[in-house]
């Protein structure tokens, strides 16, 4: 195993280059990780590596098909830094019970888990990436899209369901859909069956009528 | 500092009742998930502003549910030597009126909802908590005995929830809290299986299995590792105010978790709560990492050769990891897929090894049955169910809450005595209990009780406990969809039955309530629910028909207008 060049990075250029290692079959990305460092150094000279330097490499050295396969990935790419699952990993570990503790975390902190994330997942842990997208949708918590810049949960509970007679929930299902920087999803009793329905708004649970109120002023 | 005999224990417990007796005014407000959605924590920092800006002392505590979840936000104001005064429906203009009745040592008559001179204590017995000196102060506030929703209650497993700080453990150390532990462990490990044989303490979380004989058979059962899981997947749609007491007395919970450890010989507890319910993850985890740190838990707990950690798992919002083989994949890291029985997990559970699941009132149990023996606690409930029962009252009910009485108790005082009735001066149309699993039971309450038996026989379950009362707006029909779209969604899919059966039957449903609905369509309803109820292989598939077959016994009346 080669040593990999000491190299600073900004932005999401570390993230970009796991990318780049990604297309290499695995047997050989240790290897390629060291040289592929190095040249992508030389590019930055001394200073830090930035995104343009690792575009710069992938368009002068990597042969295609994977230059475009690489290009299009970049693309792809969310906002999000890809050292949070570094991070992440650390500290759970990467066996497979880990996994919903890392899924978790991610959305925690990403807000969803873009495909990039599991990707990152998979090859970071050695879990098969089918393995994990099967228990990232069987699962409702987890978002695999982005939600809106608020998010409301609503409370779909009997009791909720029951009592509330006036049709809100339905009337705040539709003031969501109605707004593009509100998303929504209807999850099991959030313990607050006085409150029909019981709606959370960005984290905190409110009675029926008072989300509606809010809502209409988020959108 | 790591507690390591009985003395030690003992001091603590003085620390703990420098703040739940602070010589001062003591102020605790309702702080728990269902409260701060109704505004308490809106109260509360009403309360930290006026105080600081009059420049008054007192002791503000962040307790957690007390139950009246129908007038929270709840402010309980102590003040020493006068009896406690409970208020209800406080809202944040309210604050200054009560700082005002403080400094003058009275009482906002039309705001009080309550007063307590004295409380019993399940595990402090002998010592009541002595509030008022004057037996005749604030007589024109109804005494707590005189409530018809608290007097009908019988408080054991919900002692400390809404008067102690859960996020404060030597509080519930101080309230008699890891006595019980402390003398667990001394004992041996067999003559606390039998303790809780003894007790006759049953699975909470709905079948009603004796959980000595789980013990036991996990006890006996070869491994070289065991462990423990304490289930807290209340998916059911309508129970997740029960799961308020995890977060108003989570130690109670760990406490049963240890001397469980202990007796059956496992050294790490999963805990599985639910996703969303952030308050309570988070208060569990502080009362575990104070519970390390106090020595009752980790490495060599109260000075004794027993070590044992406890960690939490997040599940990800299905109903089916409350089955217990889907939740033991669950905490393996797959899907939620139940497994095929035999082998129970007490042989072959979590990772390959002996492993005791148990609902988290069943383990909130345990404490309970150490400190004050298997006769004390045999000796409430019914011959054959033993205890008291938390109970989630919602749906159309006058006093929505969360409650505890005697196996035994008749469910007419439940939803009557207790809950007020129908809300709104309605009357009853059916009471669901034991959540979507369960039956949907007509008006005539006549002769049911809580208990596993007689519920079983009247054609529903008891469940972990949930009550949801329905009134005589209800559409039944409506509500079967509702319930038969539940299952269809939580389904995982593994049995065709389930997957596809339940699913059809939801769609002759929709036809009906659609109006194209024909007679012979609940014969075939009928039909269909037998393959489901047996071809499945967990209790998800086996019960998923209930809903529509208990409204078809009970409410057939709803079905024929339809079909007309």
């Amino acid at each position: 195993m080669s040593e990999a060049t000491a190299i600073t990075w900004s932005g999401k250029s570390e993230a970009m280059f796991e990318i780049m290692l990604d297309e290499v079959p695995e047997a050989m990305r240790d290897m390629f990780r060291g040289k592929l460092s190095a040249v992508i150094a030389q590019k930055a000279q001394g200073g830090p590596a930035s995104e343009d330097h690792v575009t710069a490499v992938v368009m002068e050295i990597v042969p295609e098909p994977f230059k475009s396969s690489i290009i299009k990935k970049f693309k792809e790419q969310g906002d999000f830094d890809i050292k949070v699952i570094d991070t992440i990993i650390k500290k759970h570990g990467t066996s497979q019970d880990k996994l919903m503790y890392i899924l978790h975390n991610i959305q925690d902190e990403v807000g969803y888990l873009p495909v990039e994330a599991l990707r990152a997942v998979s090859n970071k842990t050695g879990i098969i990436l089918s393995t994990i997208y099967n228990v990232a949708t069987f699962y409702k918590t987890f978002r695999l899209t982005k939600p809106g810049s608020h998010h409301v949960k609503v409370c779909c509970g009997t009791a909720c369901h029951l009592s509330d007679k006036n049709g809100l929930a339905k009337q705040i299902e539709d003031k969501v859909n109605a707004s593009a920087a509100v998303s929504m999803e209807k999850t099991l009793c959030m313990g607050c069956c006085d409150c029909s329905p019981a709606v959370e708004i960005d984290g905190r649970i409110y009675k029926g009528e008072e989300a509606k109120a809010r809502i209409a002023t988020l959108a | 500092m790591k507690l390591q005999t009985a003395k030690d224990l003992h001091k603590a417990k003085e620390q703990g009742n420098k703040t739940l007796f602070p010589g001062k005014v003591r102020i605790n407000v309702g702080m728990s998930s269902c409260c701060i959605a109704k505004g308490a924590d809106l109260v509360l920092s009403a309360l930290e502003y006026g105080l600081k800006s009059r420049a008054m002392d007192a002791e503000v505590a962040k307790v957690g549910c007390s139950g009246l979840c129908h007038m929270e936000p709840t402010v309980e104001i102590q003040q020493p030597g006068k009896p406690k005064i409970i208020y209800g429906n406080v809202k944040g203009q309210d604050v200054p009126r009560l700082l005002e009745a403080i400094t003058s040592g009275s009482v906002v008559e039309d705001m009080a909802f309550a007063r307590i001179d004295s409380e019993d204590h399940a595990l402090v017995g002998e010592i009541k908590y002595q509030y008022s000196d004057d037996a005749g102060a604030y007589a024109s506030i109804k005494s707590v005995n005189d409530i018809d929703f608290l007097k009908a209650q019988h408080k054991v497993i919900l002692r400390n929830a809404g008067s102690i700080n859960p996020e404060n453990i030597y509080e519930y150390i101080a309230r008699g809290g890891y006595d019980a532990l402390a003398k667990a462990l001394l004992m041996k490990p067999e003559a606390i299986i039998k303790d809780v044989i003894d007790a006759e303490l049953r699975g909470r979380g709905g079948g009603g299995f004796p959980a000595g004989l789980k013990w036991k058979a996990c006890r006996d059962a070869t491994g070289t590792e065991k462990y423990l899981i304490c289930n807290v997947s209340e998916g059911e749609p309508d129970i997740g105010m029960h799961l308020s007491f995890l977060e108003s007395d989570p130690h109670s919970v760990l406490e049963g978790l240890v001397i469980g450890g202990y007796a059956i010989g496992a050294k790490t507890a999963y805990v599985y709560l639910r996703n969303n319910y952030r308050i309570a993850l988070k208060r569990f985890q502080k009362a575990i990492d104070d519970a390390t740190e106090l020595g009752l838990l980790g490495d060599k707990i109260l000075g004794s050769p027993f070590s044992m950690t406890v960690k939490v798992k997040e599940g990800g919002g299905r109903y089916i990891c409350g089955e217990e083989t889907a939740l033991i994949a669950c905490i393996e890291g797959h899907i939620g897929e139940p497994a095929q029985r035999p082998p129970f997990p007490v042989e072959k559970g979590l990772f390959g090894m002996p492993t005791c699941i148990n609902n988290v009132e069943t383990w909130a149990n345990v404490p309970l049955i150490i400190a004050k023996g298997s006769s004390w606690y045999n000796a409430i409930g019914t011959q054959k169910t033993k205890g008291t029962k938390v109970l989630s009252l919602s749906g159309n009910i006058s006093r929505s809450g969360m409650i505890e009485v005697d196996m035994g108790t008749s469910i007419k005082d439940v939803v009557y005595t207790i809950g007020g009735g129908v809300a709104d001066g309605k009357k009853l149309k059916g009471i669901q209990t034991g959540g979507p699993s369960g039956g949907i039971l007509p008006s005539n309450l006549d002769n049911l009780t809580v208990d596993y038996d007689t519920l079983k026989k009247a054609g529903s379950i008891l469940g972990s406990g949930g009550m949801v009362i329905m009134d005589d707006e209800t559409d039944m029909v409506k509500v079967a969809r509702y319930l038969t779209n539940f299952f269809v969604q939580e389904s995982c899919g593994k049995c065709v039955p389930c997957r596809e059966g339940v699913c059809r039957m939801g769609s002759i449903i929709d036809e009906i309530i659609a109006g194209r609905g024909k007679a012979h369509d609940l014969t075939l309803l009928q039909e269909m629910s037998e393959p489901i109820m047996s071809a499945s292989a967990c209790a998800l598939g086996k019960t998923a028909p209930t809903p529509i077959l208990s409204t078809l016994k009970h409410f057939r009346d709803d079905y024929i207008a339809y079909i007309k």
